[in-house]
C-alpha cells in the first residue's frame, strides 16, 4: 500500500510518460488495491485530488468496486468533492477507472435516498464534463449522470447536457471499449424520460428515435420500452402514432407490428373514440403499471379531447358550447365543463378564440403569429444550424471518398467492367499488363494524384496502343 | 335495372343474361334480399334454369331451398324431377369418363391442339355441373397448350368468365391483361376486354379507371358469349356510378354522356341516365333521390354489392364539393335544400368532408353559414419551411450519429460466448 501511495506521489507530474507509467503500474495492482480497499480511506487522506487525480480515481474505483467503507456517507461526500476538483487532462487518462467510480457512486447516491441524489448531481455533472472527449462524444457516465437527476427529479439540471446534440460516442482505449450498448440506449432513454418531466415532447421523441434506430440484431428490453413510450408521447404531441424511420432496424420494426395495449390506444385515438381509450387502459392497468406508463397513458386519454378541440378551430368559425360538447362526447348539458377545457386551452396558446358566455357561443379565430424580426432571427438560428449539419455531412464524405478501402473497392470494380468489355486472350501480353496494371492502380491510389498513372502508362506503349481509353476510363471516373 | 328489380320484372332483368351469369345473380338475390317473394321468386327461376344445365347437385339444393320457403304457405311446391337428376347424373360421369380418356390420349399423341381442345371439353362439362373452380382449374391449363392468339384469347375470356361467377377479381385483371396483349384482335374483343377491366376496376374500388374502361365499351360488341358476367344495361349502370364518384361534372358530361357508344348503353337504362343527367345539371336534390331509391336495388347486384355504400357516399361528397366550389360563403340552409337533408346533417356532412380536408372552407355554426378559407399564405409558408427545416436537422442529427455507430460497429447484438 505504501509503494503504491509512493509511486503515485512521485508520478503524478505533468509529464504524459510519468502518468501513463503510473496507470499501467495501478492497472497491474488493481487486485491487490481491491484486497487492501480498508486501508484506501486512510492513503485517500494524504493525497490531493487535484493532483493526484489518476491515483485516487484508480483507489477510489477499487473501494466502491469491493464495496468496504468506514462511513459510507464520509466516502460519497469525498467522492463527490472529488469530482468537482479533479484534474480534467488526468481524469480524462483515467476515462476507465472513474466510468466504473461513477456508476457505483451513481448506484450508492441512489440507494441513500433523496438528499444524497441531489448532491450527487453536480459532482456527476462535473465528471460528464472532464472525462468527454468533446462535447459531442457521449460517454458512459452521460447514461449515470441522467439517471440521478431523473430519481432526483432535479430535471433542469440535465438540460445543459441534453442540449447538447451527440454526435459520437467514446470508443477509445482500443481493446477495452468503454461505451456499452446499454449505456448508450441508457443514456437516450433517460434524457427521453427527462424531456417528458419537462414536457418538451417534441425533444423527448428525438430521443426515443435514437434509441429505435440503434442498429440491432436483437431487441434490447430498452428498445421495447421506447417504443411504447414512442408511440404514447407521439399520441400526446402530435395527435398520431407516427411511423418508425425506415433506418430503424428491423428487429424494432417487427417489434412495432406486434399488438400490445399502445396500438389499441393508437388506434381507438384515431377512431377519436374515448370510452374505447378508457376501456383499454381499465383492462390492460396491470401492464400499463408494469411499464410504469400509468401517468402517460392517463396524459394521453386526456388530451384526445384537446386534440379533437384542436381539429373543430380548423373546421368551425363559430360553434355554440353544447355543439362542441357533443362532438367532444360529453353530455350536452355540461357545458361548463367544456368552457373550462376551452378556457384552459386558449390561456395556454394551444387555440386562438374567444368565449361568448352569455350566448353561449365560441368563435375560432385565426393563428396570428407576428411575423416580424423574431420570425426572421428564428430562420436565421435555423439556417445556420443546418449549414453546420452541412458541413458536417461535407467532411463525412470527403472521409468516405478518401478513405483507402473506399478507392480500392471503386477501383476494382471499373477494372472489373472495363476488363469484362473485352474477351479473353484478345489482347496479346495480356497477363503481363495486369500485372503492371495493379501496381499502377496502387500507386495511382494511395498518391491521389491524377498526372503520375498517365505518365506511367505511357510507359507501357503497346498497352497503350492497344487501349486508348484506359487511362481516360480509370481517370474520368475517379 | 336497379328500380327494375321488383317480382314481375325479375324475369326480364335475369333473361338478359347467360345462363350461368342469371343462376349466379338469382343465388346472390335470394341470399341477400330481405322480401320473402322475391326470395321465393329467385329461387324458382333458378330451379328452372338450372334444369337447363346439367348441375345434379345445385338443382336439389335450390329445391331444398325452395321447399323451405314455401313450407306453410298455399302455394305448392313444383315436383322434384328425379328421373332428369339421375339421367343426367349418369350421363355427365359418362361423359367425363370419355372426356378424360380423349385427354390421355391427346396427351400421348402429343399434338398440342388436341391437347387444349380435350381440356377445353372438360372445361364445358365443368361448367355445365357449376363446378366453376375444377372448371377453371382445366381452362387455365389448356391455356398453356395455346398455339394460336385466338385460341389465347378465347381461353382468358372463359377464364374471366369463370373467374367472374367466382367472384375472384384478381384473376380478372391477370387474364385480361393477358387477352389485351394478344394480337390480332377485332373490335368486339376489344370491347369485352373494357368491360372486364372495368369490372375489376370496379370491384377493388379504383372508380376513375373503372369509368374511363366501362365508356369504351360498345354496346352491340359485347355479344352472347359474355352475357355470363355482364350486360350492357349493366354497363351503363356500374359506368355511370363510377363516373359520378370519381370525375367531376364536366369529365362526366364529355366521356360518358357525349360519348355515342355509351350514349346506347345509357339508353337502356333509363333510370340511371337521369340520374347522371340531374348530376350533370347540378340537380343534386334529384339526382341523390333517385340514387336512394335505386340503392336497394343496387345491393342486390352481385358485383355491385360491396361498393354500393362507399359509390353513393362519394357521390354525394363529390356533389357537395362542386356544389360549393363557385361560392365565398353559402348558407347551410340552401345547401342542405339542394342536397335533401336538414341543416343539422349538412353541417355534420361538411364538417366531415372539411375533416378530410376534401372541402377548403370553414363553418360559422351559429349563422349557419359555410365559408371558404381564407389561408394566409405567407404564415402557411414560414410555418411549412420551419417544419421542413427542423425535420431535416432532427433527422440528419440522428443520422450522423447513427453512422458513427455503425463506424464503430456498436448496437444491440447477440453477445456470443468465446469458447
Amino acid at each position: 500500500m505504501e509503494l503504491v501511495i509512493s509511486q503515485i506521489h512521485t508520478l503524478s507530474t505533468r509529464n504524459d510518460g510519468d502518468l501513463k507509467k503510473l496507470k499501467d503500474f495501478l492497472r497491474h495492482e488493481a487486485e491487490s488495491l481491491k484486497t487492501n480497499a480498508h486501508h484506501i480511506d486512510q492513503a485517500l487522506d494524504t493525497l490531493d485530488p487535484a493532483s493526484h487525480t489518476l491515483g485516487i480515481a484508480f483507489l477510489l474505483a477499487a473501494q466502491l468496486g469491493a464495496a468496504v467503507f468506514a462511513d459510507k456517507r464520509k466516502t460519497l461526500v469525498y467522492v463527490g468533492n472529488f469530482l468537482k476538483a479533479a484534474d480534467e487532462q488526468q481524469l480524462k487518462k483515467a476515462s476507465q477507472p472513474v466510468s466504473t467510480l461513477c456508476r457505483s457512486y451513481a448506484q450508492m447516491a441512489i440507494e441513500d435516498g433523496q438528499a444524497a441524489m441531489v448532491q450527487a448531481v453536480l459532482p456527476l455533472r462535473c465528471a460528464v464534463e472532464k472525462l468527454r472527449p468533446s462535447a459531442e462524444t457521449l460517454t458512459p457516465v452521460h447514461a449515470d449522470f441522467l439517471r440521478v437527476c431523473l430519481k432526483a427529479k432535479a430535471y433542469p439540471f440535465a438540460s445543459p447536457v441534453l442540449d447538447q446534440p451527440i454526435y459520437d460516442i467514446s470508443m477509445s482505449n482500443g481493446s477495452s471499449s468503454q461505451m456499452t450498448p446499454q449505456s448508450f440506449l441508457c443514456y437516450f432513454y433517460y434524457g427521453a424520460l427527462l424531456r417528458i418531466g419537462m414536457k418538451e415532447y417534441q425533444l423527448a421523441l428525438q430521443m426515443l428515435l435514437v434509441v429505435l434506430t440503434c442498429p440491432a440484431s436483437c431487441l434490447s428490453a430498452i428498445q421495447a420500452d421506447a417504443y411504447k413510450k414512442y408511440v404514447l408521447v407521439s399520441l400526446k404531441a402530435h395527435g398520431e402514432s407516427q411511423a418508425l424511420p425506415v433506418y430503424a432496424s428491423h428487429i424494432v420494426q417487427r417489434y412495432a407490428a406486434i399488438n400490445g395495449y399502445v396500438q389499441d390506444l393508437a388506434e381507438a385515438f384515431k377512431a377519436g373514440d374515448t370510452a374505447a381509450m378508457n376501456r383499454v387502459a381499465e383492462e390492460k392497468a396491470a401492464q400499463i403499471q408494469a411499464d410504469q406508463n400509468t401517468g402517460l397513458v392517463k396524459q394521453v386519454v386526456a388530451s384526445l379531447q384537446r386534440h379533437k378541440v384542436q381539429l373543430l378551430t380548423k373546421t368551425y368559425l363559430t360553434l355554440s358550447l353544447a355543439e362542441i360538447a357533443k362532438e367532444l362526447g360529453i353530455e350536452e348539458s355540461k357545458t361548463a365543463e367544456v368552457e373550462e377545457l376551452l378556457f384552459d386551452m386558449i390561456s395556454n396558446g394551444e387555440i386562438n378564440a374567444r368565449i361568448d358566455q352569455i350566448t353561449g357561443n365560441v368563435s375560432f379565430e385565426d393563428d396570428s403569429e407576428d411575423m416580424d424580426s423574431a420570425m426572421m432571427e428564428k430562420m436565421q438560428d435555423k439556417l445556420a444550424r443546418i449549414l453546420e449539419l452541412a458541413s458536417r455531412l461535407a467532411s463525412f464524405e470527403h472521409e468516405v471518398a478518401s478513405s483507402e478501402a473506399y478507392i480500392r473497392k471503386v477501383a476494382t470494380l471499373e477494372a472489373e467492367l472495363w476488363w469484362g468489355a473485352f474477351p479473353l486472350g484478345a489482347v496479346r501480353g495480356r497477363s503481363l499488363y495486369v500485372g503492371s496494371l495493379a501496381e499502377q492502380c496502387d500507386r495511382q491510389l494511395l498518391r491521389l494524384d491524377a498526372r503520375a498513372p498517365r505518365y506511367s502508362l505511357d510507359d507501357h506503349g503497346s498497352a497503350r496502343n492497344f487501349f486508348p481509353s484506359l487511362p481516360l476510363l480509370l481517370l474520368s471516373r475517379r | 335495372m336497379g328500380s327494375t328489380i321488383l317480382i314481375d320484372d325479375l324475369e326480364t332483368y335475369i333473361g338478359q343474361y347467360g345462363t350461368h351469369g342469371a343462376i349466379q345473380r338469382l343465388q346472390f338475390i335470394a341470399s341477400k334480399t330481405e322480401q320473402v317473394a322475391l326470395k321465393t321468386e329467385a329461387t324458382k327461376l333458378r330451379l328452372d334454369l338450372l334444369k337447363r344445365t346439367t348441375n345434379c347437385k345445385g338443382y336439389s339444393s335450390c329445391y331444398a331451398e325452395l321447399k323451405e320457403l314455401l313450407e306453410g304457405s298455399s302455394t305448392a311446391v313444383p315436383p322434384y324431377d328425379s328421373v332428369w337428376v339421375e339421367a343426367t347424373q349418369g350421363q355427365a360421369s359418362k361423359l367425363k369418363d370419355l372426356y378424360e380418356q380423349d385427354l390421355h390420349q391427346a396427351k400421348v399423341t402429343q399434338i398440342k391442339d388436341s391437347i387444349r381442345t380435350c381440356h377445353t371439353q372438360l372445361t364445358g362439362l365443368c361448367t355445365e355441373q357449376g363446378d366453376y373452380a375444377g372448371a377453371l382449374k382445366y381452362a387455365s391449363k389448356s391455356r398453356e397448350f395455346c398455339t394460336e392468339p385466338q385460341a389465347v384469347f378465347s381461353t382468358c375470356m372463359t377464364i374471366i368468365k369463370l373467374s367472374a361467377l367466382c367472384r375472384q377479381y384478381d384473376d380478372i385483371q391477370s387474364f385480361t391483361s393477358r387477352a389485351h396483349h394478344t394480337p390480332f384482335k377485332d373490335e368486339a374483343s376489344q370491347s369485352k376486354i373494357c368491360a372486364a377491366y372495368g369490372l375489376y376496376y370496379m370491384a377493388t374500388g379504383k372508380y376513375k379507371e373503372a369509368s374511363f374502361s366501362f365508356a369504351q365499351v360498345k354496346q352491340q360488341d359485347l355479344g352472347s358469349t359474355f352475357s355470363d358476367v355482364l350486360c350492357a344495361q349493366d354497363i351503363a349502370l356500374y359506368g355511370v356510378l363510377c363516373a359520378l364518384a370519381s370525375l367531376d361534372r364536366n369529365e362526366v358530361q364529355s366521356k360518358l354522356l357525349d360519348s355515342a357508344s355509351f350514349q346506347e348503353c345509357l339508353d337502356l337504362a333509363p333510370s340511371i341516365r337521369d340520374v347522371a343527367l340531374d348530376f350533370c345539371n347540378c340537380r343534386y336534390a334529384a339526382c341523390l333521390t333517385s340514387l336512394e331509391r335505386l340503392k336497394e336495388g343496387l345491393l342486390l347486384d352481385v358485383h355491385l354489392h360491396g361498393q354500393v355504400a362507399d359509390l353513393c357516399l362519394q357521390i354525394r361528397s363529390r356533389g357537395i364539393v362542386q356544389y360549393f366550389a363557385p361560392f365565398i360563403s353559402v348558407s347551410l340552409h340552401s345547401m342542405a335544400e339542394a342536397f335533401n337533408t336538414d341543416v343539422d346533417g349538412m353541417q355534420s356532412e361538411v364538417a366531415s368532408l372539411v375533416g378530410k380536408r376534401q372541402l377548403d372552407a370553414k363553418i360559422d355554426s351559429h349563422k349557419k353559414i359555410l365559408h371558404v378559407r381564407h389561408a394566409n399564405q405567407r404564415t402557411a409558408t414560414y410555418k411549412s419551411a420551419m417544419r421542413v427545416s427542423q425535420e431535416f436537422a432532427n433527422s440528419t442529427q440522428a443520422l450522423v450519429l447513427r453512422m458513427n455507430l455503425l463506424k464503430h460497429d456498436f448496437g444491440v447484438h447477440v453477445v456470443r460466448q468465446k469458447k
